[in-house]
């Protein structure tokens, strides 16, 4: 009975690759490829020219990494591996595009109180004595006030976030060889798509190591 | 007078703990984001386990081109964090800037 449990609980773990591990095929033999063919990127629906940025960011990242980069006729760019044969192609998705997601940010209007001292001193020479002894008259009022914390005030800013679904098939058997999603966020749209792409291209780059 | 003088300056210490946020994203909406950077830390001085003190700092320092400060403070965003938004976002911040630095 044990033996049944921990074969199945194996089995699970060897199929779960993770969330976010690319999804590879396997047996594939990645160091024949020598070249990639970059898809023309689709616009999100949200934005005009996404596509093109997305595509563009794509190939300045792959130049920036030390690969060899052309346009071909047909507005396809490719991307030089190695000297090797075989090509594949390389198609990206923009699955998330905006510059506008807010994020809300609840805070407490908090008024922490204060404690007032109010100290008064009076010098008084004491006659009776007929000394230069002095004594010190001393008052000293305090208050407090407890304060009072308001809640459910928020503030809004907006951020922008990029998603990305890229494919890899195997240009002459049609063959879907690897496939991963990347997203990023952050302030900034421009910085936000690179962000995205680097990672990606990081991750395409160690696959061909 | 010297009673004013203390009352005064507890007002203004009051109101610097309010605002310190709301300052900090009028700021960020203005992209006045080096101004912005100034408020958060004066909110995270007030409020160090705040999640969304963290999210906005470590998301101005990105903007800014500081990653390893934007590591730091992703960090601490998912240290404090309860939601779930919010902890896959620095999740993911945390893997892409750890493959930069």
């Amino acid at each position: 009975m044990t033996k049944k449990y921990l074969i199945t609980i194996f089995f699970f773990f060897s199929c779960w690759s993770g969330p976010e591990s690319p999804a590879v095929q396997t047996g594939y033999n990645f160091d024949n490829v020598g070249k990639l063919l970059l898809n023309i990127v689709s616009d999100h629906s949200n934005m005009l020219g996404s596509g093109a940025m997305v595509s563009n960011s794509l190939t300045h990242n792959f130049l920036k990494y030390g690969y060899a980069v052309s346009e071909s006729n047909n507005n396809l760019y490719e991307i030089q591996i190695n000297q090797k044969k075989k090509s594949l192609n390389l198609s990206c998705t923009i699955t998330e595009f905006t510059d506008s997601e807010m994020i809300v940010v609840p805070y407490r209007n908090e008024d922490r109180g204060y404690t007032k001292t109010v100290v008064q001193q009076s010098l008084d020479m004491d006659e009776e004595k007929e000394k230069a002894q002095s004594s010190q008259l001393q008052t000293s009022t305090t208050t407090t006030h407890a304060g009072k914390v308001r809640e459910g005030n928020r503030v809004e800013y907006t951020q922008s976030k990029v998603g990305i679904m890229l494919k890899m098939t195997d240009k002459t058997s049609g063959a879907i060889v690897w496939s991963n999603s990347y997203w990023y966020s952050g302030l900034e749209l421009q910085r936000t798509i690179d962000l995205c792409i680097k990672s990606s291209v990081l991750q395409i780059k160690k696959l061909f190591q | 007078m010297k009673i004013f003088y203390i009352t005064f300056f507890v007002t203004i210490l009051c109101a610097q703990n309010s605002n310190s946020i709301m300052q900090a994203t009028a700021a960020l909406n203005a992209g006045m984001f080096e101004e912005a950077l100034i408020h958060i830390k004066e909110a995270e001085k007030e409020d160090p386990t705040s999640p969304n003190v963290y999210q906005m700092k470590a998301l101005l320092h990105e903007a800014l081109s500081q990653p390893k400060e934007a590591l730091e403070a992703w960090k601490n965003c998912l240290k404090y964090s309860k939601d779930k938004k919010v902890k896959k976002q620095a999740k993911n911040h945390i893997k892409v800037l750890s493959y930069e630095l």
